[in-house]
């Protein structure tokens, strides 16, 4: 099994539920193909370098989890059909993971990373 | 003069390469406020002759910076007032 990041933007317009709603559907659809969440971790709204969809600014969530190949393409292609996120980029972090060693892990890191990224930007 | 660029010479400082000195630093996509640091105004990469990094930091930190601008982390460029131009017609 290889390890993935996925980040993705979300409509900054939308409410808290329809974000949760987003990331719920992603996650499951892991799950479905026999993949493991470590950790999902929500940036929430940030200023866009640049202009996507018209949008200067967007809700940032990154997922990262375990799985074969195939659950790579096919989250891709769910993203790419979402109308609610505007981008996305997958990048492989480890080969040859264990799911069980990552799942205690993943806690840990949850609390360094906020740490790194929690810069939500200010609603003007 | 052939004195001058003897003068030049002697203020040369030899760079070292920020990511070898503190292993602490780390080169990660998402974090485009370490990365913005070695783009220039416009959102180019600095080459490693001016940064001073070593090969290696460099390659890595390129393909990081190239992430983050896939995210919109980091800009492609800054030629804002042109598009607004453009835009306008």
């Amino acid at each position: 099994m290889k390890r993935y990041e996925t980040t993705y933007i979300v409509n900054p317009n939308l409410d808290a539920d329809s974000v949760k709603e987003v990331t719920v559907k992603f996650s499951d659809l892991i799950k479905r193909l026999k993949g493991y969440i470590v950790r999902v971790n929500e940036w929430g709204k940030r200023k866009l370098a640049y202009e996507v969809k018209r949008f200067d600014r967007g809700y940032y969530v990154v997922l990262d989890f375990c799985g074969l190949p195939g659950v790579v393409q096919e989250l891709e292609r769910g993203l790419k059909l979402d109308d609610r996120v505007l981008l996305y980029l997958t990048v492989k972090i480890g080969e040859d993971v264990d799911p069980k060693d990552l799942i205690g892990k993943g806690q840990e890191k949850e609390d360094k990373a906020e740490e790194n990224h929690g810069e939500p930007v200010e609603e003007k | 003069m052939a004195f001058d660029n003897r003068d030049r010479r002697v203020f040369i400082k030899h760079k070292i390469c920020r990511f070898c000195g503190d292993p602490s630093l780390k080169i990660d996509y998402k974090e485009p406020g370490t990365l913005a640091v070695f783009t220039s105004e416009r959102g180019k990469i600095i080459p490693r002759r001016i940064s001073g990094n070593c090969a290696r930091h460099q390659r890595v930190l390129a393909l990081a910076i190239k992430r983050a601008r896939k995210i919109a982390l980091l800009p492609f460029t800054t030629a804002k007032t042109k598009m607004k131009e453009y835009r306008e017609f």
